[in-house]
């Protein structure tokens, strides 16, 4: 015990119930306790998140504090520097059963995060070796695993029943083919497993294109089925983590759509952005805002007739032969990581981290899915873009990295393609 | 033909955001600008040193995580304590309310700037002000870019903003 946040999950998915879950930190510890009271107040589903700031993920402790000092604000909080009775008076008579409060962060060395989180009674975080290294980080992958394979074996022990949420599927945020977001998170799950931490979420951020986003999600299930049996874990999408909608009904219905897919796909949990996610830090109302349009969106939207299915064969076949050839690199999963990564076994596209190959390229086809244009060194099968040779240009990429956005942006959902059909009555998720 | 731009591509200390910089990168080499991209999470020392070995023509600090503000002031304090005299501009995201952008701009400038770029024409005004600088003559001996579907926008918004961490 606690293990609160395993318990809601399988509470909520008996009940058919999506779990939402807001992206939220405050610098100042009475407004982030005001943001989680008013989360927990809303009645729904919904999770609680600390979010740290970003001084906190690079082990800056000292920087938040003297800012706050001066009246500034944080995008996040800093629960190492605040002393631990501030934070366990911030989660008093919030964090529970009916509540359970869960770390994001972003550190690629997570062991002062996962004491202090340790210190003021929580179990449940998230991030991983090659998710919160290559993308966001310039220390050495090997450095990440070294510091990862510590701090979850320092959570396993120290508490009963602790959740480690891979970031494996977010990874950059866009611009990465499906497979490899979900080769990366199922390593990254049995990562944490090896190193005790027995409960763990996979991730998967949503895409370009919603038959590809359902095939891969049903691809990851069954896969984390074969490589994690048949329980202690469950999948969580995140709304599209690239460039956001700049309008309020562009992001709306972003944040809709990824509600949606999340039901027809049977995700358990949906992390949520809000709709003014392109322009600031967001408010404690406007989390509350995208959390009901999220709830309202799941509640009216049954598990689809399964589509994608060419997608959901292709993500599955790359993504275990992605995975297979990295566990043959070594019997530990962090030391075949970092071979991997070496060899360009696994090659995120575009990372500029100095232990990733760089060799991958992902661009958009004409269906809007995302597709390899160069796959590097990586053991995939399958042609390139003709005419592409992973070359892109800067207008290319920034349409790219803005299509999504523009495309929610231009029209209120009348002209996107329908969603696909839904069972309607039967509400069953997809397991 | 001129000698091509060098430039030097960085973020700040707290901002993990890459895209900006991959954006940045590719688009200045399309000018015909040599480019030193720096990545993610770059250290005050790690940006002196760069421009100390590179002595570039112009320093760009790209940031979208609202902590870019308080890292270019630090940056520009080091600078000017090590004597660098290399033109700084700054871009993107620059404090965690955009309400802050024009006092952010005003503020960044006096402190030795030579332009920050925010808000929705941001990489706009950066080309014009690279075109005004420096002309490379690039721009018409490139061979055209290939047409693209969607928009061909020529209100460029901010430079490739993305909000991926955790």
């Amino acid at each position: 015990m606690p293990g609160h946040l395993d318990r809601f999950v399988a509470s909520a998915r008996s009940r058919n119930r999506l779990v939402v879950q807001p992206r939220m930190g405050f610098g100042r510890p009475e407004e982030m306790r005001e943001g989680l009271r008013a989360v927990a107040g809303l009645g729904v589903s919904a999770v609680g998140t600390i979010t740290l700031d970003s001084h906190t993920r690079v082990g800056d402790h000292t920087t938040p504090l003297d800012r706050l000092a001066q009246g500034e604000h944080l995008n996040g909080y800093p629960i190492v520097s605040h002393p631990v009775e501030v934070t366990r008076e911030l989660l008093r008579d919030l964090h529970g059963p009916a509540f359970p409060v869960q770390v994001r962060h972003g550190t690629a060395q997570p062991q002062q995060v996962f004491r202090r989180l340790i210190e003021v009674g929580l179990d449940t975080t998230e991030g991983g070796p090659v998710s919160y290294c290559l993308p966001y980080s310039r220390l050495p992958l090997t450095t990440a695993v070294r510091a990862w394979t510590e701090s979850c074996r320092y959570l396993a022990g120290e508490t009963e029943e602790p959740h480690i949420e891979s970031f494996g599927g977010c990874l950059l945020g866009q611009l990465c083919p499906p497979s490899l977001l979900v080769a990366v998170t199922l390593l990254e799950g049995m990562f944490f497993r090896q190193h005790g931490v027995r409960n763990v979420s996979l991730s998967y951020a949503q895409g370009t294109l919603g038959a590809q986003d359902r095939g891969a999600l049903r691809a990851l299930r069954e896969l984390a089925r074969r490589y994690l049996g048949d329980d202690g874990w469950h999948v969580v999408l995140y709304t599209y983590m690239g460039v956001f909608p700049q309008t309020t009904h562009g992001a709306s219905a972003l944040i809709a759509d990824s509600a949606r897919l999340a039901r027809q796909a049977g995700c358990e949990r949906l992390i949520v952005k809000t709709v003014s996610e392109s322009r600031q830090i967001p408010t404690v109302q406007e989390n509350l805002d995208a959390v009901r349009l999220a709830v309202a969106a799941a509640a009216e939207t049954g598990s689809a007739t399964p589509d994608g299915e060419s997608f959901q064969e292709e993500v599955r076949q790359e993504a275990a032969s992605l995975v297979d050839h990295v566990l043959a690199l070594h019997d530990d999963i962090g030391r075949a990581m970092v071979k991997a990564f070496a060899a360009g076994v696994l090659d995120i596209p575009y990372c500029l981290h100095p232990d990733n190959h760089g060799r991958a390229r992902c661009v958009i086809d004409d269906r809007g899915a995302l597709v390899w244009a160069s796959r590097g060194n990586m053991p995939l099968s399958g042609s390139t873009q003709p005419g592409r040779a992973g070359r892109v240009t800067a207008r290319e990429l920034r349409w790219m990295l803005h299509h999504v956005a523009d495309s929610y942006d231009r029209t209120d959902g009348a002209d996107r393609p329908p969603l696909p059909p839904t069972t309607g009555e039967s509400h069953e998720i997809i397991g | 033909m001129n000698t091509p731009l060098r430039c030097v591509v960085t973020t700040v200390e707290s901002d993990a955001h890459a895209w900006n910089l991959i954006y940045l990168q590719l688009l200045l080499e399309e000018r015909g600008s040599i480019v030193r991209n720096l990545g993610t999470c770059t250290p005050v020392d790690l940006v002196v040193a760069a421009l100390v070995e590179e002595r570039p023509d112009l320093l760009v600090v790209s940031s979208v995580n609202g902590h870019g503000h308080h890292g270019v002031r630090i940056l520009l304090r080091a600078l000017a304590a090590r004597g660098i005299d290399v033109p700084c501009v700054a871009g993107g995201k620059l404090t965690v309310s955009e309400a802050d952008d024009p006092w952010v701009r005003r503020d960044l400038i006096q402190r030795g700037c030579a332009e920050v770029f925010v808000g929705p024409t941001a990489i706009d005004r950066f080309q014009a002000f690279l075109d005004a600088r420096w002309r490379t003559g690039v721009d018409t001996a490139r061979p055209s870019v290939p047409a693209l579907p969607g928009r061909q926008t020529g209100a460029l918004d901010q430079t490739g903003v993305v909000s991926c961490t955790s």
